[in-house]
Protein backbone atom coordinates (compact mmCIF):
# COMPACT_ATOMS: atom_id res chain seq x y z
CA UNK A 1 0.00 0.00 0.00
CA UNK A 2 1.44 3.47 -1.23
CA UNK A 3 0.81 5.55 2.05
CA UNK A 4 4.55 7.11 2.70
CA UNK A 5 2.14 10.92 2.26
CA UNK A 6 0.56 9.66 5.73
CA UNK A 7 3.81 10.05 7.64
CA UNK A 8 4.80 13.67 5.89
CA UNK A 9 2.75 15.42 8.86
CA UNK A 10 4.07 13.45 11.70
CA UNK A 11 6.12 15.75 14.05
CA UNK A 12 8.29 15.93 17.13
CA UNK A 13 6.95 17.32 20.51
CA UNK A 14 8.48 19.97 21.58
CA UNK A 15 11.21 19.76 24.26
CA UNK A 16 9.61 21.81 26.46
CA UNK A 17 6.36 19.78 26.26
CA UNK A 18 8.31 16.62 26.80
CA UNK A 19 10.24 18.27 29.55
CA UNK A 20 7.19 19.83 31.43
CA UNK A 21 5.50 16.48 31.40
CA UNK A 22 8.31 14.85 32.69
CA UNK A 23 7.97 16.90 35.42
CA UNK A 24 4.52 16.73 36.30
CA UNK A 25 4.49 13.32 36.46
CA UNK A 26 7.76 13.01 38.73
CA UNK A 27 5.61 15.45 40.64
CA UNK A 28 2.88 13.51 40.77
CA UNK A 29 4.68 10.74 42.21
CA UNK A 30 5.62 12.94 45.32
CA UNK A 31 1.57 14.22 45.70
CA UNK A 32 -0.56 12.17 47.83
CA UNK A 33 -3.26 10.91 45.55
CA UNK A 34 -6.61 12.61 46.35
CA UNK A 35 -8.66 10.42 48.77
CA UNK A 36 -12.36 10.89 50.61
CA UNK A 37 -13.75 14.48 49.59
CA UNK A 38 -12.11 14.27 46.53
CA UNK A 39 -14.38 16.62 44.54
CA UNK A 40 -13.66 19.30 46.84
CA UNK A 41 -9.88 18.82 46.99
CA UNK A 42 -10.05 18.66 43.46
CA UNK A 43 -12.25 21.86 43.35
CA UNK A 44 -10.21 24.15 45.43
CA UNK A 45 -7.29 23.12 43.38
CA UNK A 46 -8.67 24.22 40.34
CA UNK A 47 -10.15 27.27 42.28
CA UNK A 48 -6.66 28.09 43.58
CA UNK A 49 -4.71 27.92 39.80
CA UNK A 50 -7.76 29.69 38.33
CA UNK A 51 -7.51 32.99 41.13
CA UNK A 52 -3.50 32.75 40.50
CA UNK A 53 -3.96 33.01 36.48
CA UNK A 54 -6.94 35.59 36.86
CA UNK A 55 -5.36 38.01 39.17
CA UNK A 56 -2.48 38.45 37.06
CA UNK A 57 -4.23 40.81 35.24
CA UNK A 58 -7.14 41.80 37.66
CA UNK A 59 -5.59 42.32 41.10
CA UNK A 60 -6.10 46.57 40.81
CA UNK A 61 -2.44 46.93 41.96
CA UNK A 62 -1.10 44.53 39.03
CA UNK A 63 -3.42 46.60 36.80
CA UNK A 64 -2.84 49.98 37.94
CA UNK A 65 0.62 49.75 38.18
CA UNK A 66 0.74 48.53 34.06
CA UNK A 67 -1.63 51.02 33.39
CA UNK A 68 0.11 54.11 35.06
CA UNK A 69 4.10 53.08 33.23
CA UNK A 70 2.43 51.70 30.20
CA UNK A 71 0.19 54.50 29.05
CA UNK A 72 -3.03 53.21 27.49
CA UNK A 73 -5.46 55.28 26.01
CA UNK A 74 -7.12 52.69 23.53
CA UNK A 75 -6.67 48.82 24.26
CA UNK A 76 -5.67 47.27 20.81
CA UNK A 77 -3.46 44.69 21.42
CA UNK A 78 -2.43 42.68 23.73
CA UNK A 79 0.80 41.57 24.28
CA UNK A 80 2.57 38.89 26.58
CA UNK A 81 5.97 39.77 28.66
CA UNK A 82 7.19 36.88 30.41
CA UNK A 83 7.73 37.64 34.06
CA UNK A 84 10.72 36.15 36.53
CA UNK A 85 9.45 34.69 39.08
CA UNK A 86 11.97 36.11 41.67
CA UNK A 87 11.34 39.54 40.35
CA UNK A 88 7.33 39.44 41.16
CA UNK A 89 8.37 37.67 44.77
CA UNK A 90 10.43 40.71 45.57
CA UNK A 91 8.40 43.60 44.30
CA UNK A 92 5.37 42.19 46.60
CA UNK A 93 7.37 40.69 49.63
CA UNK A 94 6.34 43.43 52.92
CA UNK A 95 9.81 43.35 53.69
CA UNK A 96 11.16 44.30 50.72
CA UNK A 97 10.09 46.90 47.81
CA UNK A 98 6.58 46.31 48.41
CA UNK A 99 5.18 47.24 46.14
CA UNK A 100 1.33 47.26 46.40
CA UNK A 101 2.06 49.36 49.06
CA UNK A 102 4.38 51.89 47.33
CA UNK A 103 2.18 51.89 44.47
CA UNK A 104 -0.85 52.76 46.62
CA UNK A 105 0.61 55.74 48.10
CA UNK A 106 0.76 57.32 44.77
CA UNK A 107 -2.83 55.88 43.87
CA UNK A 108 -5.72 58.45 44.98
CA UNK A 109 -8.90 56.35 44.77
CA UNK A 110 -11.58 58.74 43.00
CA UNK A 111 -13.88 56.55 43.35
CA UNK A 112 -14.40 53.38 44.66
CA UNK A 113 -15.83 50.60 43.26
CA UNK A 114 -19.43 49.11 44.61
CA UNK A 115 -19.84 45.75 45.56
CA UNK A 116 -20.63 42.90 42.65
CA UNK A 117 -24.33 42.72 42.42
CA UNK A 118 -25.56 39.33 40.95
CA UNK A 119 -28.04 39.99 38.08
CA UNK A 120 -30.66 37.70 35.99
CA UNK A 121 -29.92 38.05 32.86
CA UNK A 122 -27.40 39.60 30.09
CA UNK A 123 -29.92 42.63 29.33
CA UNK A 124 -29.74 43.16 33.13
CA UNK A 125 -26.17 43.53 33.51
CA UNK A 126 -25.77 45.60 30.23
CA UNK A 127 -28.87 47.70 31.41
CA UNK A 128 -26.89 48.04 34.90
CA UNK A 129 -23.60 48.42 33.45
CA UNK A 130 -24.62 50.86 30.41
CA UNK A 131 -23.15 48.92 27.77
CA UNK A 132 -24.65 45.99 25.01
CA UNK A 133 -23.43 43.01 26.81
CA UNK A 134 -22.14 39.84 24.42
CA UNK A 135 -22.79 36.78 25.10
CA UNK A 136 -21.33 33.53 23.55
CA UNK A 137 -23.51 31.35 21.67
CA UNK A 138 -21.16 28.20 21.48
CA UNK A 139 -22.02 26.87 24.90
CA UNK A 140 -20.42 23.81 26.35
CA UNK A 141 -22.78 21.11 27.99
CA UNK A 142 -20.03 20.79 30.67
CA UNK A 143 -21.05 24.19 31.87
CA UNK A 144 -24.54 24.25 32.32
CA UNK A 145 -24.85 26.74 35.14
CA UNK A 146 -24.84 30.67 34.48
CA UNK A 147 -23.98 33.09 37.33
CA UNK A 148 -23.81 37.18 36.38
CA UNK A 149 -22.79 39.91 38.02
CA UNK A 150 -22.02 43.47 37.48
CA UNK A 151 -18.99 45.43 39.65
CA UNK A 152 -19.66 49.08 39.61
CA UNK A 153 -16.91 51.42 37.99
CA UNK A 154 -14.24 53.22 40.10
CA UNK A 155 -11.59 56.06 39.01
CA UNK A 156 -8.45 56.51 40.32
CA UNK A 157 -5.81 59.18 39.99
CA UNK A 158 -1.90 57.72 39.92
CA UNK A 159 1.07 60.25 40.42
CA UNK A 160 4.31 58.98 39.79
CA UNK A 161 7.33 59.52 41.82
CA UNK A 162 10.68 59.80 40.65
CA UNK A 163 12.17 59.03 43.88
CA UNK A 164 10.24 55.70 44.28
CA UNK A 165 10.97 54.52 40.67
CA UNK A 166 14.31 55.06 41.51
CA UNK A 167 14.20 52.61 44.50
CA UNK A 168 12.72 49.99 42.33
CA UNK A 169 15.52 50.44 40.13
CA UNK A 170 18.22 50.51 42.55
CA UNK A 171 16.86 47.22 44.12
CA UNK A 172 17.26 45.40 41.29
CA UNK A 173 20.66 47.06 40.52
CA UNK A 174 19.76 48.88 37.29
CA UNK A 175 21.96 51.39 37.02
CA UNK A 176 21.93 52.01 32.92
CA UNK A 177 18.45 53.66 33.10
CA UNK A 178 17.81 57.08 34.05
CA UNK A 179 14.64 57.75 35.39
CA UNK A 180 13.06 60.65 33.21
CA UNK A 181 14.08 63.95 35.38
CA UNK A 182 10.40 65.55 34.53
CA UNK A 183 8.59 62.30 35.36
CA UNK A 184 8.28 63.58 39.39
CA UNK A 185 4.55 64.93 40.59
CA UNK A 186 2.64 63.89 36.57
CA UNK A 187 -0.39 62.41 36.93
CA UNK A 188 -2.54 59.82 34.92
CA UNK A 189 -5.92 59.60 35.39
CA UNK A 190 -7.97 56.41 35.06
CA UNK A 191 -11.58 55.57 34.96
CA UNK A 192 -12.37 52.13 34.65
CA UNK A 193 -16.21 51.25 33.71
CA UNK A 194 -18.66 48.76 35.36
CA UNK A 195 -17.23 45.11 34.77
CA UNK A 196 -19.75 42.79 33.76
CA UNK A 197 -19.02 39.11 34.98
CA UNK A 198 -20.29 35.95 33.56
CA UNK A 199 -19.70 32.44 35.34
CA UNK A 200 -20.02 29.27 33.46
CA UNK A 201 -19.72 26.50 35.48
CA UNK A 202 -20.37 22.41 35.88
CA UNK A 203 -18.88 19.56 38.03
CA UNK A 204 -15.40 20.26 37.60
CA UNK A 205 -15.02 23.16 35.32
CA UNK A 206 -15.53 26.86 34.97
CA UNK A 207 -15.28 29.74 32.80
CA UNK A 208 -15.18 33.05 33.68
CA UNK A 209 -16.43 35.70 31.05
CA UNK A 210 -15.48 39.40 32.27
CA UNK A 211 -16.47 42.26 29.67
CA UNK A 212 -16.51 46.20 30.67
CA UNK A 213 -16.09 48.90 28.37
CA UNK A 214 -12.73 50.38 27.36
CA UNK A 215 -10.92 52.25 30.46
CA UNK A 216 -10.54 55.96 29.86
CA UNK A 217 -7.16 56.88 30.56
CA UNK A 218 -6.08 60.40 30.10
CA UNK A 219 -2.09 61.09 30.20
CA UNK A 220 -0.07 64.46 30.89
CA UNK A 221 1.82 65.13 27.55
CA UNK A 222 5.31 64.70 26.80
CA UNK A 223 6.00 61.28 28.62
CA UNK A 224 8.73 59.16 27.23
CA UNK A 225 6.18 55.91 27.10
CA UNK A 226 9.05 54.18 25.61
CA UNK A 227 11.78 55.06 28.38
CA UNK A 228 8.86 54.49 30.95
CA UNK A 229 8.06 51.35 29.37
CA UNK A 230 11.31 50.27 29.17
CA UNK A 231 12.08 50.97 32.94
CA UNK A 232 9.28 48.17 33.71
CA UNK A 233 10.40 45.81 31.20
CA UNK A 234 13.76 46.04 33.10
CA UNK A 235 12.63 45.67 36.49
CA UNK A 236 10.41 42.74 35.48
CA UNK A 237 13.38 40.58 34.59
CA UNK A 238 13.43 41.29 30.68
CA UNK A 239 16.97 41.20 29.34
CA UNK A 240 18.80 44.79 28.60
CA UNK A 241 19.34 44.84 24.53
CA UNK A 242 15.49 42.64 24.66
CA UNK A 243 13.57 45.71 26.85
CA UNK A 244 15.21 48.24 24.78
CA UNK A 245 14.37 46.95 21.20
CA UNK A 246 10.54 45.37 22.79
CA UNK A 247 10.06 49.13 24.49
CA UNK A 248 11.15 50.77 20.92
CA UNK A 249 9.14 48.28 18.70
CA UNK A 250 5.50 48.52 20.55
CA UNK A 251 3.03 51.46 20.11
CA UNK A 252 1.91 52.21 24.13
CA UNK A 253 -0.52 54.03 23.35
CA UNK A 254 -2.59 51.05 22.12
CA UNK A 255 -0.78 47.55 23.75
CA UNK A 256 -1.88 46.04 27.24
CA UNK A 257 1.00 44.74 28.34
CA UNK A 258 0.49 41.22 30.66
CA UNK A 259 2.88 39.94 32.61
CA UNK A 260 2.37 36.25 32.80
CA UNK A 261 5.09 33.35 34.90
CA UNK A 262 7.75 32.95 32.09
CA UNK A 263 8.29 29.58 33.49
CA UNK A 264 4.83 27.91 33.66
CA UNK A 265 3.34 29.64 30.50
CA UNK A 266 2.76 29.55 26.75
CA UNK A 267 0.84 32.11 24.87
CA UNK A 268 0.01 32.86 21.27
CA UNK A 269 -1.35 35.59 19.19
CA UNK A 270 -4.59 34.96 18.24
CA UNK A 271 -7.32 36.68 15.96
CA UNK A 272 -10.94 36.85 17.32
CA UNK A 273 -13.80 37.91 15.14
CA UNK A 274 -10.77 39.77 13.01
CA UNK A 275 -9.32 41.70 15.98
CA UNK A 276 -6.16 40.82 17.95
CA UNK A 277 -6.11 38.27 20.84
CA UNK A 278 -3.89 36.82 23.42
CA UNK A 279 -4.61 33.39 24.57
CA UNK A 280 -2.54 32.48 27.64
CA UNK A 281 -1.69 28.75 28.05
CA UNK A 282 -0.84 27.27 31.49
CA UNK A 283 1.60 23.97 31.27
CA UNK A 284 0.37 20.80 32.56
CA UNK A 285 1.93 21.29 35.44
CA UNK A 286 -0.73 21.86 37.87
CA UNK A 287 -2.75 19.77 40.20
CA UNK A 288 -5.85 20.40 38.16
CA UNK A 289 -7.65 17.43 36.98
CA UNK A 290 -9.34 19.26 33.87
CA UNK A 291 -7.16 21.11 31.68
CA UNK A 292 -4.91 23.80 32.93
CA UNK A 293 -6.44 27.45 33.04
CA UNK A 294 -6.34 29.28 29.56
CA UNK A 295 -7.09 32.77 29.36
CA UNK A 296 -7.86 34.99 26.59
CA UNK A 297 -7.90 38.66 25.99
CA UNK A 298 -9.40 40.63 23.57
CA UNK A 299 -11.17 44.07 22.45
CA UNK A 300 -13.08 45.76 20.36
CA UNK A 301 -12.85 50.17 19.69
CA UNK A 302 -15.77 50.02 22.36
CA UNK A 303 -15.00 46.69 24.90
CA UNK A 304 -12.18 45.19 26.75
CA UNK A 305 -12.79 41.08 27.08
CA UNK A 306 -11.25 38.19 28.98
CA UNK A 307 -11.91 34.53 29.16
CA UNK A 308 -10.36 32.65 32.13
CA UNK A 309 -11.15 28.47 31.88
CA UNK A 310 -10.20 25.11 32.67
CA UNK A 311 -11.41 24.27 29.55
CA UNK A 312 -9.70 23.24 25.92
CA UNK A 313 -7.62 26.16 24.41
CA UNK A 314 -9.95 26.05 21.41
CA UNK A 315 -13.52 25.78 23.42
CA UNK A 316 -12.62 29.29 24.91
CA UNK A 317 -12.05 30.59 21.19
CA UNK A 318 -15.03 29.14 20.40
CA UNK A 319 -16.85 30.89 22.63
CA UNK A 320 -14.98 33.91 21.87
CA UNK A 321 -15.08 33.63 18.09
CA UNK A 322 -19.32 33.39 18.82
CA UNK A 323 -19.69 36.16 20.92
CA UNK A 324 -22.76 38.48 19.90
CA UNK B 1 5.38 -8.07 38.08
CA UNK B 2 8.26 -6.01 37.76
CA UNK B 3 7.25 -2.55 36.19
CA UNK B 4 8.55 -1.26 32.76
CA UNK B 5 11.49 1.15 32.57
CA UNK B 6 9.70 4.73 32.61
CA UNK B 7 12.39 6.83 31.31
CA UNK B 8 12.66 4.60 27.63
CA UNK B 9 8.73 4.06 27.74
CA UNK B 10 8.44 7.71 28.02
CA UNK B 11 11.32 8.57 25.54
CA UNK B 12 9.61 5.88 22.91
CA UNK B 13 5.96 6.35 23.68
CA UNK B 14 5.76 9.99 23.85
CA UNK B 15 5.83 10.79 19.59
CA UNK B 16 3.38 8.03 19.27
CA UNK B 17 1.06 9.53 21.67
CA UNK B 18 1.24 13.12 20.89
CA UNK B 19 0.97 12.37 17.06
CA UNK B 20 -1.82 9.96 17.57
CA UNK B 21 -3.71 13.02 19.03
CA UNK B 22 -2.46 15.07 16.90
CA UNK B 23 -4.24 13.24 13.69
CA UNK B 24 -7.03 12.47 15.75
CA UNK B 25 -8.24 15.71 17.18
CA UNK B 26 -5.94 17.94 14.25
CA UNK B 27 -5.17 20.25 16.37
CA UNK B 28 -1.80 20.83 17.56
CA UNK B 29 -2.02 22.59 20.96
CA UNK B 30 -4.58 20.42 22.04
CA UNK B 31 -2.89 17.33 21.23
CA UNK B 32 -0.07 18.58 23.70
CA UNK B 33 -3.02 19.36 26.45
CA UNK B 34 -4.15 15.39 26.09
CA UNK B 35 -0.46 14.28 25.78
CA UNK B 36 -0.09 15.54 28.88
CA UNK B 37 -3.45 14.30 29.98
CA UNK B 38 -2.76 10.57 29.19
CA UNK B 39 0.50 10.22 30.55
CA UNK B 40 -0.58 11.35 33.94
CA UNK B 41 -3.20 8.74 33.90
CA UNK B 42 -0.94 6.19 32.59
CA UNK B 43 1.26 7.27 35.60
CA UNK B 44 -1.43 7.24 37.88
CA UNK B 45 -2.90 3.65 36.66
CA UNK B 46 0.25 2.05 35.95
CA UNK B 47 0.13 -0.52 38.50
CA UNK B 48 -2.52 -1.48 36.40
CA UNK B 49 -1.03 -2.55 33.63
CA UNK B 50 -0.81 -6.24 32.59
CA UNK B 51 2.03 -7.08 30.33
CA UNK B 52 0.26 -10.13 29.61
CA UNK B 53 -2.76 -8.48 28.03
CA UNK B 54 -1.05 -6.06 26.04
CA UNK B 55 2.16 -4.34 25.04
CA UNK B 56 2.65 -1.33 27.22
CA UNK B 57 2.34 0.82 23.83
CA UNK B 58 -0.91 -0.34 22.94
CA UNK B 59 -2.02 0.49 27.09
CA UNK B 60 -0.70 3.64 25.98
CA UNK B 61 -2.46 4.16 22.94
CA UNK B 62 -5.84 2.73 24.43
CA UNK B 63 -5.18 5.75 27.49
CA UNK B 64 -5.07 8.24 24.86
CA UNK B 65 -8.03 7.17 22.99
CA UNK B 66 -10.64 7.29 25.76
CA UNK B 67 -9.00 10.53 26.38
CA UNK B 68 -9.48 11.80 23.33
CA UNK B 69 -13.38 10.26 23.34
CA UNK B 70 -14.09 12.43 26.34
CA UNK B 71 -12.49 15.10 24.77
CA UNK B 72 -14.84 14.54 21.48
CA UNK B 73 -17.86 13.27 23.72
CA UNK B 74 -18.31 17.11 25.74
CA UNK B 75 -16.95 19.12 23.11
CA UNK B 76 -18.95 20.67 20.43
CA UNK B 77 -17.57 21.03 16.85
CA UNK B 78 -15.95 24.22 15.81
CA UNK B 79 -14.54 26.27 13.05
CA UNK B 80 -11.16 25.20 12.65
CA UNK B 81 -8.95 27.31 14.54
CA UNK B 82 -5.75 25.40 13.48
CA UNK B 83 -3.82 28.81 12.50
CA UNK B 84 -4.71 30.50 15.63
CA UNK B 85 -3.49 27.12 17.49
CA UNK B 86 -0.23 27.04 15.90
CA UNK B 87 2.27 25.45 18.67
CA UNK B 88 5.64 26.86 18.10
CA UNK B 89 7.49 24.54 16.04
CA UNK B 90 11.46 23.40 16.71
CA UNK B 91 12.77 22.07 13.58
CA UNK B 92 14.25 24.41 10.58
CA UNK B 93 11.42 27.21 9.81
CA UNK B 94 11.05 24.92 6.00
CA UNK B 95 11.15 22.03 7.68
CA UNK B 96 8.40 23.14 10.19
CA UNK B 97 6.15 24.92 7.20
CA UNK B 98 6.68 21.95 5.14
CA UNK B 99 5.03 19.21 8.13
CA UNK B 100 2.30 22.43 8.99
CA UNK B 101 1.51 22.42 5.08
CA UNK B 102 1.17 18.59 5.37
CA UNK B 103 -0.87 18.57 8.37
CA UNK B 104 -2.93 21.25 7.55
CA UNK B 105 -3.41 19.25 3.80
CA UNK B 106 -4.13 15.59 5.67
CA UNK B 107 -6.15 17.91 8.27
CA UNK B 108 -8.40 18.35 5.35
CA UNK B 109 -8.63 15.39 3.26
CA UNK B 110 -9.43 13.45 6.37
CA UNK B 111 -12.11 15.32 7.71
CA UNK B 112 -14.12 13.84 4.66
CA UNK B 113 -13.58 10.42 6.12
CA UNK B 114 -16.11 8.56 8.73
CA UNK B 115 -15.29 8.72 12.37
CA UNK B 116 -14.02 5.17 11.87
CA UNK B 117 -12.00 5.40 9.06
CA UNK B 118 -9.83 8.50 10.72
CA UNK B 119 -9.71 6.83 14.18
CA UNK B 120 -7.72 4.03 12.75
CA UNK B 121 -5.65 6.05 10.36
CA UNK B 122 -4.78 8.13 13.42
CA UNK B 123 -3.71 5.07 15.35
CA UNK B 124 -1.80 3.59 12.63
CA UNK B 125 0.15 7.11 11.23
CA UNK B 126 0.28 9.20 14.18
CA UNK B 127 0.09 6.77 16.83
CA UNK B 128 2.09 3.79 14.73
CA UNK B 129 0.40 1.19 16.16
CA UNK B 130 0.51 -2.26 14.00
CA UNK B 131 -3.02 -3.56 12.21
CA UNK B 132 -3.30 -6.23 15.21
CA UNK B 133 -2.65 -3.84 17.99
CA UNK B 134 -5.47 -1.86 16.52
CA UNK B 135 -8.04 -4.73 16.28
CA UNK B 136 -7.03 -4.96 20.11
CA UNK B 137 -7.99 -1.29 20.77
CA UNK B 138 -11.32 -1.25 18.59
CA UNK B 139 -12.49 -4.83 18.74
CA UNK B 140 -12.63 -4.94 15.37
CA UNK B 141 -10.98 -8.40 13.58
CA UNK B 142 -7.45 -7.58 12.22
CA UNK B 143 -8.62 -8.51 8.76
CA UNK B 144 -11.60 -6.07 8.88
CA UNK B 145 -8.83 -2.74 10.34
CA UNK B 146 -6.52 -3.54 7.23
CA UNK B 147 -9.63 -3.70 4.74
CA UNK B 148 -10.66 -0.17 6.35
CA UNK B 149 -7.41 1.02 6.29
CA UNK B 150 -7.08 -0.14 2.90
CA UNK B 151 -9.87 1.63 1.60
CA UNK B 152 -8.90 5.05 3.86
CA UNK B 153 -5.76 5.76 2.42
CA UNK B 154 -6.89 4.78 -1.41
CA UNK B 155 -9.30 7.89 -1.01
CA UNK B 156 -6.73 9.63 0.49
CA UNK B 157 -4.18 8.92 -1.98
CA UNK B 158 -6.40 9.91 -4.58
CA UNK B 159 -7.02 13.33 -3.75
CA UNK B 160 -3.43 13.98 -2.10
Amino acid sequence: MEDEFMYLALRKPRVALLRQVRERLRSLEQTPRLTGSRRSVRWIAVAATLALVVSLVTVPSMRAGAQAFLDLFRVVNFVAVPVRKDRIDALARPAGLDLPRMLSEQIKVLKAPSAPQSVASPEEAGALAGMRVLVPTYHLTALPNVNIAVTGGQALMVTASSQKLQQVLDAFAIDDLPVPADLDGKTVNINVHPIVQMVYSGEHQQVVLVESRQPDISLPAGLDLARLAEIGLRVIGMGKSEAYQFAQQIDWRTTFVVPVPGDATNFLQVTVQGRPGLLIRRSASTNAPSFPISQLLWSTPDEVFVLSGNVAPQDLLGMAQSMQ
Amino acid sequence: MAEPNWDAVYAENFPRVYNFLRYRLRHEALAEDLTSRTFEKAWRDRRRYRRDLAGFSTWLLRIARNVAVDHLRTSHPHAPLEDAMEVAAEGTPEEDAVVSSNFARLCQLVETLEEREQELLALKYGGGASNRAIAELTGLSESNVGTILHRAVTALRALW
